[in-house]
C-alpha cells in the first residue's frame, strides 16, 4: 500500500498549486493549456503517421478494457461469486480468462501502445519520416488481427495458459478447450510475432538510414560556471535543437546503442550521440528482433507436434525460446516509455541538470541484459544447463545496475525542481515509482536461491503487476495525456484524468502488493480454487480489480469523448501560436509529409 | 523487501516536498545539481550499485540449487531415490532405495511402499508422462502450506531435486505449474518419519 501515499500527496500538492493560481497572467489560456498537456517536440510527423499513432492508442484501450473484463472474471471466479453450468466449466472459464487476459494485456494494450507511441516518438526525436509507412500499417494490422483472434479462442474456452507452456495446448484431456481454438491461439502469437517483426525492421531501418538528429551528449558551463545541457537555449527542448547530421554508418550502431556514452570525452564528441529517446527505441527494436527468433522457434515445435504428433519436441528448448521472446516483449514496454521519461520529464520540470551522459549510459546495459535474462523463467528447470542459470543470476541482478543509474538521473531531474504538476507527469513519475518497487520483488525473485521458494506463487504474480501495470502502463498512459495533444489539438479532460489517475493507482497498487505479500505467505498463483484461510483476501483483490476498471472506463469515455468534440476557442488559440512558433524556427523543423 | 519499499517511498516523498520548496531559488536548484555532478555522485552511485550486486550474489551463491544439492551430498552417508511420476492431474511415489552412489538411480524398483526418515537425503528424480507439471513440497505451519522445494517436471527428461527434510511429518505434494483444467486438484502428500 506504500506506493499510493506518494501519489495522493503529488494529488494534494496539485489541487494546492491550482488553488494558489500559478498561471501565466499575461496569457492565462495558453498557460492552462501547456499546464494540462505534455510538452511536444516541434518536429511535424506526417498526417498518416499521426492518425496511425491514434489507431493505435485507440487499439490498445479497447483491448485493455476486454483484457481487464477477464481479469474481473478471474477474481469473481476466485471469490465464488459465480457458477457457469458447473464447477468444471466455470474454472475452464477461469482458465480461458487467465489465458486471454494475460495475452491481450501483454499484446493487444501494452505491446500495441508502445508499438504506436515508439512510431510516433521516433519519427519526432530522430527528426525524420519512419522508413516504410507500409510497415507500420501491416504491423498495425496484424497485432489487431492477433488480438481479435485471442478474444476468439477465449470465447471457445482455450485455456492453455498465457505463456503456452507447450505441449499443455495440444492435450486438453476430459472435454477441455477444442483443438480447433489452439489453432487459432497459435495463429494469433504467429501473427503477433510477424507485426513486431515489421515494427523491429522497421524502426532499425528508419534509425540507420539517412540522416538523423543529433541528441545532446556534452554539458556545456553557462556564463555562471553551471553546467547546462547546450540544447536548452530558448526552453525548446533538452534534445530537439541540434541541426541534424550525417552519422557515418560505421559509427551509428555505436551511438544509437548508446555505446558512445562510455567513450572518453573527445571520442564522445566524434561519435556524437543520438537522442536519449531514439536510443532507447533502437535497443528495445534490437533486443526485441532477437527474441522472435524464440517464440517462432517455440511456434515451429507446436505446429509440427500439431501435424505429426508422432514428432517429439525438445518441450524444454520451446520453454527457454518461449522465455527468450518473453522477457525483451516486457522489457520492450518498459524501456521505451522509459527512454520516453528522459525528454518529458526535464519538459515538465523546465530544468537543465549535467547529467547527459548518464541518462545514456544505462542503454548498452539494458540491451545486453534484455537479451540474457531470459532463464530466470526457468530456474525450476533443473535438466538446464548450470551455466545458463548461472548467467540468467548475474543477468537478473546485473539488470539493477543500469535501472539504478535511470533511477538517479531522473530523481536528479525532478529534485528541487519546479515541475508543472498534471496528469500527464503525474502518471510518468508515479510509473517510475511503480518500476522501482517492481525492481525490488524483481531482485528478490530473480534469485535462482529464492526462487525456489517463490516461484508461481502470487510474489511473481505481484512483480508483474508492478512493473507492467504500475511501472509501463503508468508511463505509457502518461505519454498519452501528453501525445493526444499533439495528435489532435483537443486537451482530454483534467478532472476525468485525475479520477483516472487515482483510480487507477489506488487500484493498481492495492493489487499489486496484495498479490506480492500474499505470495510470500505461499499462495499458489494460477489456482481457480483458493484455499479456505485465503478466501478473505478474495474481496479485496476483486475490489482493487474494479476499481483499476473503473479507472480505465473513465479514461476510455474521456478519450473517446474527447476525439468526438470540436476544438475549444483555446485549443485554437494554442494550435496557432505552435504553427507561430514553428514558422519562427522553422531551420530547426523538418516534416515527414513528403515520405508517406 | 518490505524495508527497501518503505525506504524507497520515504525518498520519492522527499523529492516529491524538494519540488514544492518556492523558497528555493533557481540558482540554489542549480547549485546542488553542480555539485553533485562536481563531486561524480553518479560515478559513485553506479559503483556502489555495483558493489552491492556482487555482494548479495556472493552471499547467495551457496542457495543456488547445484551449488546446495554438492553440499548435501557431501554431508549425506546415504542417499534415498525417490521415483516421482507426474501426469494429468495425479502424482505417483515410488521408493528405489538407498545408496551410497548418487548415481544409482534403480537400487530396488519393486519396492513401491515409501518409507523416508528425516534427515536423510533424498533425491527426487520426476517424469511427466503428458505436460509440463510443477512438484511442489509445501510444508503446514499455521493453518498454511508454504512450499518448501520445487521443481519442474519437464516432460522427456529426468528433472532431478535433492533435499533433506529435517521433521518427521506429512509433507503435502502439489503442482505448481498450471497443467489443464483440474490442476488445483493435483495434490498428494509424502509422509516423513522419524529417524
Amino acid at each position: 500500500m506504500v506506493g499510493i501515499i506518494p501519489t495522493w500527496f503529488l494529488a494534494l500538492q496539485y489541487t494546492q498549486r491550482e488553488s494558489e493560481g500559478h498561471m501565466n497572467k499575461d496569457h492565462p489560456l495558453l498557460d492552462e493549456y501547456n499546464l494540462e498537456n505534455g510538452p511536444a517536440p516541434l518536429y511535424r510527423i506526417s498526417k498518416d503517421l499521426s492518425d496511425l499513432t491514434l489507431m493505435f492508442i485507440i487499439s490498445s484501450v479497447v483491448f485493455f478494457l476486454a483484457a481487464g473484463t477477464l481479469a474481473i472474471i478471474m477474481r469473481t471466479v476466485q471469490s465464488k461469486l459465480i457458477l457457469l453450468g458447473n464447477q468444471q466449466q466455470t474454472i475452464g472459464m477461469f482458465y480461458a480468462a487467465l489465458t486471454a487476459h494475460g495475452q491481450l494485456m501483454f499484446f493487444g494494450f501494452a505491446s500495441m501502445l508502445t508499438v504506436g507511441l515508439s512510431y510516433y516518438l521516433l519519427s519526432k526525436f530522430a527528426k525524420k519520416p519512419l522508413y516504410s509507412m507500409k510497415m507500420s500499417i501491416i504491423s498495425y494490422s496484424l497485432m489487431n488481427a492477433a488480438s481479435v483472434l485471442l478474444i476468439v479462442s477465449a470465447i471457445m474456452f482455450f485455456g492453455g495458459g498465457w505463456y503456452n507452456l507447450m505441449p499443455l495446448a495440444f492435450h486438453p484431456q476430459n472435454g477441455g478447450w477444442n483443438i480447433f481454438s489452439t489453432v487459432l491461439f497459435l495463429m494469433a502469437d504467429t501473427s503477433i510475432g510477424i507485426g513486431l517483426v515489421f515494427f523491429c525492421v522497421n524502426v532499425i531501418a528508419t534509425v540507420l538510414k539517412g540522416n538523423i538528429a543529433a541528441g545532446v551528449q556534452v554539458s556545456e558551463p553557462d556564463e555562471g560556471g553551471l553546467f547546462r545541457a547546450s540544447s536548452d537555449i530558448n526552453d525548446s527542448g533538452r534534445i530537439d535543437l541540434i541541426p541534424m547530421i550525417n552519422l557515418p554508418a560505421s559509427t551509428r550502431w555505436v551511438s544509437a546503442l548508446g555505446i558512445s556514452s562510455w567513450f572518453p570525452r573527445k571520442y564522445r564528441k566524434a561519435v556524437p550521440a543520438v537522442s536519449i529517446v531514439v536510443v532507447g527505441i533502437f535497443v528495445n527494436a534490437v533486443a526485441l528482433l532477437s527474441g522472435t527468433v524464440g517464440l517462432f522457434t517455440q511456434l515451429g515445435m507446436g505446429f509440427g507436434y500439431l501435424l505429426n504428433p508422432d514428432f517429439q519436441p525438445n518441450w524444454l528448448l520451446a520453454k527457454d525460446a518461449f522465455w527468450f521472446f518473453g522477457h525483451p516483449i516486457v522489457y520492450f514496454t518498459l524501456f521505451s516509455f522509459l527512454a520516453a521519461a528522459y525528454y518529458y520529464i526535464p519538459k515538465f520540470t523546465k530544468k537543465t541538470v549535467p547529467y547527459d551522459k548518464w541518462a545514456y549510459r544505462s542503454w548498452p546495459f539494458y540491451f545486453i541484459f534484455a537479451v540474457l535474462v531470459f532463464s530466470h523463467h526457468s530456474y525450476m528447470d533443473m535438466p538446464n544447463p548450470v551455466f545458463v542459470q548461472t548467467v540468467a543470476t548475474i543477468a537478473s541482478q546485473a539488470v539493477i545496475f543500469p535501472s539504478g543509474l535511470t533511477v538517479m538521473t531522473i530523481m536528479m531531474y525532478l529534485l528541487r525542481s519546479k515541475i508543472r504538476w498534471n496528469i500527464s507527469s503525474f502518471f510518468i513519475v508515479t510509473g517510475i515509482a511503480g518500476w522501482v518497487y517492481g525492481g525490488f520483488t524483481g531482485a528478490q525473485t530473480g534469485w535462482w536461491g529464492t526462487d525456489v521458494y517463490l516461484h508461481n506463487t502470487l510474489n511473481v504474480v505481484g512483480h508483474i503487476h508492478l512493473v507492467i501495470l504500475m511501472g509501463s502502463v503508468l508511463l505509457g498512459i502518461g505519454l498519452v495525456y501528453g501525445v493526444i495533444a499533439d495528435l489532435t489539438k483537443k486537451r482530454l479532460s483534467k478532472t476525468l484524468g485525475m479520477v483516472h489517475l487515482l483510480t487507477t493507482i489506488t487500484g493498481g497498487f492495492g493489487l499489486a502488493f496484495m498479490f506480492t505479500y500474499l505470495g510470500l505467505f505461499g499462495v499458489i498463483r494460477r489456482e481457480a480454487i483458493i484455499p479456505d484461510q485465503f478466501m478473505w483476501a478474495m474481496p479485496w483483490l476483486l475490489f482493487f480489480a474494479l476499481t483499476v476498471g473503473f479507472g480505465q472506463i473513465t479514461f476510455a469515455y474521456n478519450l473517446f469523448k474527447t476525439l468526438g468534440r470540436k476544438t475549444t476557442i483555446e485549443e485554437q488559440l494554442f494550435v496557432t501560436n505552435q504553427e507561430e512558433r514553428a514558422s519562427s524556427e522553422k531551420d530547426l523543423i523538418h516534416t515527414g509529409e513528403s515520405s508517406t | 523487501m518490505t524495508s527497501a519499499l518503505v525506504i524507497a517511498t520515504a525518498f520519492f516523498i522527499y523529492v516529491v516536498l524538494s519540488t514544492k520548496s518556492n523558497h528555493v531559488s533557481l540558482k540554489g536548484f542549480d547549485k546542488v545539481k553542480y555539485e553533485l555532478n562536481k563531486y561524480h555522485a553518479e560515478r559513485y552511485w553506479g559503483i556502489f550499485v555495483a558493489a552491492l550486486l556482487i555482494w548479495f550474489w556472493i552471499l547467495g551463491y551457496p542457495w543456488m540449487p547445484p551449488v546446495a544439492f554438492e553440499s548435501a551430498l557431501l554431508q549425506s552417508q546415504n542417499i534415498h531415490t525417490v521415483g516421482v511420476t507426474a501426469g494429468q492431474w495425479y502424482w505417483m511415489l515410488d521408493d528405489r532405495g538407498s545408496s551410497q552412489n548418487a548415481n544409482d538411480t534403480n537400487v530396488n524398483t519393486n519396492n513401491n511402499q515409501l518409507y523416508v526418515k528425516a534427515g536423510e537425503t533424498v533425491k527426487f528424480i520426476a517424469r511427466s508422462i503428458d505436460v509440463n507439471h510443477g512438484f511442489g513440497v509445501l510444508s503446514s505451519s499455521n493453518q498454511m502450506d508454504v512450499p518448501l522445494f520445487q521443481m519442474q517436471v519437464v516432460p522427456g527428461f529426468d528433472n532431478i531435486f535433492y533435499y533433506t527434510f529435517k521433521k518427521p511429518g506429512i509433507y503435502t505434494i502439489k503442482c505448481l505449474e498450471y497443467c489443464g483444467w483440474n490442476h488445483p486438484y493435483m495434490v498428494s502428500s509424502i509422509t516423513i518419519h522419524a529417524a
